[in-house]
């Protein structure tokens, strides 16, 4: 795991202020701009040299602003530790109830289509999709920019993304809009208007999402 | 036969022919996919093959593959050695969980086999897999909520792999949630986690991105997400359901972690770990510089 570092690799970190005389060090002297600003503390960091960065493993209550102080606390419920006063628990990070648990016994809320909201640090969760971006194995029409303009993406195995465009040869009804207009709005309307589910690289619908995809998409998206 | 005579201007022609008939296929040939792409099998149920203790007010389930669609497919269960009959279930599409409530409490102490069919799929034309599950029912209905205490720990890593559907590579950031201890009166083996995204980009309520059963004691959960997700400050949390629907109170726990964009730096990783060939050179030279300057020393004194 990236995590993992041999001693080695935490005394190179440790000199890290004389960056590049560790790069080189290290075998490395191409030390980027991203990769310096990796290196620099953060406010949550700690002490440099211990990986606090990129190993920031942390409880809620660690990452959490301060709240105000008469608000009720995550261990007392309201009014604080020393003088909780029970109250009906409510999905709000708190124990209201003051069992000593937060957010317990509280019952999850049905959603449409199966699946149900739960009360998840302090808020109640998103209904569960089927997929997040996709159905795994459905294809979109996409376009590319040389010889054709018309190319297929195959969403992955995971449903998470969609995989690279790969030209092909467009349908009959839509060879005159890519031979005319090329990549272009043209071509997305035509890909739409042939019962097709395309990427709406133009933003066809006006509503700032290009990533989308409109037409015949019904095997293709998640809801 | 006898090959035609070409023109030198033809030779140079021919051996570009295969890397044009070559290029030629990457750009227009039908991609590659694999069968198991999208395939809408059965993927786990719950109770799992061999349960015992099972609550006798279960609910039981069967995660299908989200390719998967339910078209009204027989669900057969079976009283062992009393009777076999189809019952109703319901399907969660978010989920991709066939869930069916016996008819009647289940008979403490009675083994039952439950036959989960085989799906079709959403844009695929081939069948999933199916299961046949047998267990036995415990003495109780399923009182009280499971015991988990959450998430304890989380480690991250990116992973490029050739991905079935795209036959391209993919990448993911993968994340190994430790999991707390866990107990639930149905049996933990018939618990559900549920997996929450709570914090990182484009997050504005925790998002349930993992429903799985509950791994074995001291595994951790491997789950992964895209770069679009996992950049940044993330955090997860997770719940633990029983076969009649109850959570633990889990929810609260968060376990965050910070990743960064590829590359990483790696600067002194690369470093190879034995001696370098350089150094490996340099001793060479120096013994070899050694023996030279003795025999010299020998000549002189002769």
């Amino acid at each position: 795991m990236a995590r993992h570092r041999t001693p080695l690799q935490h005394a190179c970190r440790a000199v890290i202020p004389l960056a590049i005389v560790a790069a080189g060090a290290c075998g490395r002297t191409d030390l980027g701009p991203w990769e310096l600003a990796e290196l620099e503390p953060s406010a949550d960091a700690g002490t440099l040299g211990e990986d606090a960065a990129a190993d920031a493993t942390l409880p809620v209550a660690d990452a959490t602003p301060d709240a105000p102080a008469d608000a009720p606390s995550p261990e007392g419920g309201a009014g604080g530790s020393s003088g909780c006063t029970p109250a009906p628990e409510e999905c709000n990070g708190l124990d209201d109830d003051c069992n000593g648990v937060v957010d317990d016994g509280l019952p999850a809320e049905p959603c449409p289509g199966g699946g149900a909201r739960y009360c998840v640090a302090g808020r109640l969760s998103e209904c569960p999709k089927r997929c997040e971006v996709c159905i795994p194995g459905s294809e979109r029409v996409c376009q590319v920019a040389y010889c054709l303009y018309w190319g297929v993406q195959t969403c992955s195995a995971d449903g998470r993304s969609f995989g690279v465009c790969r030209e092909q040869s467009p349908p009959a009804q839509c060879k005159q809009a890519a031979k005319t207009h090329e990549r272009s709005a043209e071509l997305e309307q035509c890909c739409i208007d042939a019962g097709y589910c395309c990427r709406d690289e133009y933003d066809l619908d006006r509503d700032g999402d290009k990533s989308e995809h409109l037409g015949a998409c019904e095997a293709v998206t998640c809801e | 036969m006898t090959p035609a005579p070409r023109s030198p201007r033809a030779a140079p022609l021919r051996a570009l022919a295969p890397l044009a008939a070559a290029a030629a296929l990457c750009a227009f040939g039908p991609s590659a996919r694999a069968d198991e792409c999208g395939r809408p099998d059965l993927l786990e149920t719950m109770p799992p093959d061999g349960a015992t203790d099972v609550p006798t007010d279960a609910r039981l389930q069967a995660r299908y593959a989200a390719t998967a669609e339910y078209l009204g497919e027989e669900v057969v269960l079976e009283h062992v050695g009393v009777d076999e009959r189809a019952v109703d279930p319901i399907f969660d599409v978010n989920e991709g969980l066939l869930v069916v409530s016996p008819p009647e409490a289940l008979v403490p102490g009675d083994e039952y086999v439950i036959r989960w069919p085989r799906l079709r799929g959403l844009g695929t034309a081939t069948l999933g897999r199916s299961a046949d599950v047998r267990f036995v029912a415990g003495a109780l209905a399923d009182a009280t909520a499971p015991e988990f205490a959450g998430l304890s720990s989380v480690e991250w890593d990116l992973d490029r792999s050739r991905d079935e559907c795209t036959d391209s590579l993919q990448a993911r950031y993968v994340f190994d949630l430790g999991l707390s201890p866990a107990s639930d009166d149905g049996g933990r083996g018939s618990l559900t986690l549920v997996v929450f995204q709570t914090r990182g980009p484009g997050i504005t309520a925790p998002e349930p991105f993992a429903v799985r059963r509950f791994p074995a004691p001291g595994k951790p959960l491997r789950v992964e997400r895209t770069e679009r997700d996992a950049i940044g400050e993330v955090c997860f949390a997770a719940v633990a359901r029983d076969l009649v629907g109850r959570t633990s109170a889990s929810g609260s726990v968060e376990r965050c972690t910070r990743t960064v964009r590829p590359p990483f730096f790696e600067g002194c990783s690369a470093a190879p770990r034995g001696p370098r060939p350089g150094a490996l050179v340099s001793l060479v030279l120096a013994g070899v510089a050694a023996l030279s300057v003795g025999r010299r020393r020998s000549r002189a004194a002769r």
